[in-house]
């Protein structure tokens, strides 16, 4: 399946909804996500995906036609390589931030309570058959 | 891709003295009630004068320190102006200069600002120097802070490298005074960042070096340093270097299960600090034995192979030095709280462990279940074999 494209994040909508551990970690967690793929490489123009999170399931999920077709209470975003060690799991979403990989906008401190979930969404993703394309 | 960050530090018997030496205007002392009114801050104002500072000191810092304090020390701050704070203290009052420092250069941010992915470019207005009052907390070289809010007191656990001391002076005649309860508690803490950052997804080398001396240090001189009656300045002085390297380890490769328990039950049930996270050391090991088990045989150098070939002998053998030192096992041994009480709680203790920053590293991920049973092993003392 192709990242990022819609194939792809309704792939990765249908296992969050089946992910228990998922399920658990973020039965509280209430904030939708843009996640935010920069052009890099192959990635001639940036992709934003967005996701309705709400207590342990997606409500929602979509590839936008632009960036600026939807606001979110997140956006986590990064470059589309480190997109692909993300996923593949050779970056950890959370040091991903802290070493500038990634930047997110929106609540830190809320987001921090919630790192269990984070990584759930990560083993999730990882688990789609996923091209890279480049 | 990872860093290493650390202040520069000043160590061994003098190591105060240093201030004298660093051009100073004025400085504020951020220190608790007690050291306040036994006059600990002296010395230290002493050399800061020495160095032709006004000192101005704020001995204002509660245990477990509320974000209400953080507001009082920074509204003398922004009046006096310092060009240096010097947090003078355990944890609790290196926290508190960490929080001060950052929003008195920062006054447009708010605490809650103080996260590892904000712009913070602090150290336009003045310096940060910690200097430990105790041996355990490792503040002193971290850049993490831990600031309570609420009448709940739930706590923050807000980092940014920008926190980090531009000098830890690390003078053996503070802690020298240390009751054996003190030295007990704070010698637990130590060695649980020690081994949870050794076991920790970060962990990395230089994380590990400190780590693995630090552990090395405290089964070797904790017991004396407790038992010891007067305890010889050389085994104070190693567990004091000790504990900053187990600070060094664990704010390079963060904490782990043990900790994220030791805080909610802490917070809960207000325990100190050192008793909590000592109790829970065990079951962190036991729990995450078998996703880090190569990270756990780092330590055969220290702790010998045999004792790191399982999660019982490892466990046993940090159980074996709470007896020799009179740390608590179990939640009953370590608390008044009665089981109707834990019961009542426990969904709570849950709910604080599995929303606190000491899951984001460690080895194995727990669910709010694999908590619950820990909590319960913790009660009733059975090893954690799931």
């Amino acid at each position: 399946m192709k990242f990022p494209s819609q194939e792809w994040i309704d792939q990765f909508k249908e296992k969050i909804n089946t992910n228990a551990a998922y399920e658990d970690a973020a039965k509280t967690w209430e904030g939708d996500f843009i996640f935010l793929v920069e052009a890099d490489g192959p990635l001639t123009s940036p992709v934003a995906l967005y996701m309705d999170l709400f207590h342990g399931k997606c409500r929602d999920a979509k590839m936008l036609s632009s960036p600026s077709e939807k606001t979110a209470a997140y956006t986590y975003q990064g470059p589309y390589g480190n997109w692909r060690k993300l996923i593949n799991k050779e970056i950890d979403p959370i040091q991903g931030m802290m070493t500038g990989k990634f930047k997110l906008k929106g609540n830190m401190m809320k987001i921090m309570r919630y790192t269990r979930a984070a990584k759930e969404l990560i083993n999730t993703a990882s688990a789609i058959p996923t091209e890279f394309p480049g | 891709m990872w860093f290493f960050t650390a202040p520069k530090i000043v160590f061994g018997a003098g190591a105060i003295e240093f201030l004298a030496s660093l051009p100073t205007k004025k400085a504020m002392i951020v220190c608790d009630r007690f050291l306040a009114e036994q006059g600990t801050y002296k010395p230290v104002q002493e050399q800061l004068e020495k160095a032709g500072a006004s000192v101005k000191v704020f001995g204002e810092v509660e245990p477990e320190p509320h974000i209400t304090t953080v507001s009082s020390g920074l509204k003398i701050a922004r009046a006096f102006e310092p060009d240096t704070i010097v947090g003078l203290g355990g944890g609790s009052a290196m926290d508190m200069a960490k929080a001060i420092y950052a929003l008195y250069e920062r006054p447009d941010l708010t605490i809650y600002d103080l996260t590892p992915i904000v712009d913070l470019n602090l150290g336009k207005k003045a310096r940060l120097i910690q200097v430990p009052t105790t041996s355990g907390t490792g503040a002193e070289t971290t850049w993490a802070t831990i600031i309570t809010e609420g009448e709940g007191g739930r706590k923050l656990e807000l980092a940014h490298r920008d926190l980090i001391a531009q000098w830890a002076v690390l003078d053996p005649m503070f802690p020298s005074s240390m009751p054996p309860k003190l030295t007990a508690d704070t010698g637990a803490d130590a060695l649980a960042h020690s081994i949870e950052s050794i076991s920790s997804q970060w962990s990395n080398p230089f994380s590990d070096a400190m780590g693995m001396k630090a552990v090395d240090t405290i089964f070797r001189y904790l017991p004396k340093a407790v038992k010891g009656q007067p305890v010889p300045s050389e085994v104070r002085e190693e567990l004091h270097l000790a504990a900053a390297m187990a600070g060094l380890s664990f704010g390079n490769a963060q904490i782990g299960i043990g900790h994220a328990l030791g805080h909610a039950f802490g917070s809960v049930f207000k325990v100190p600090h050192g008793r909590t996270v000592g109790l829970f050391l065990p079951y962190h090991i036991e729990f995450n034995f078998a996703a880090a088990r190569d990270k756990f045989a780092r330590l055969s150098p220290v702790l010998g192979d045999s004792t790191v070939r399982n999660a019982r002998d490892l466990s046993a053998k940090v159980r074996s030095l709470w007896d020799q030192i009179g740390m608590s096992k179990t939640i009953p041994e370590a608390t008044k709280v009665t089981e109707k009480e834990f019961e009542e709680k426990l969904p709570e203790l849950v709910e604080r462990a599995d929303s606190s920053t000491g899951l984001v590293a460690n080895a194995r991920v727990p669910t709010s279940q694999e908590l619950e049973r820990i909590l319960r092993a913790a009660w009733s003392g059975a090893p954690v074999d799931f």
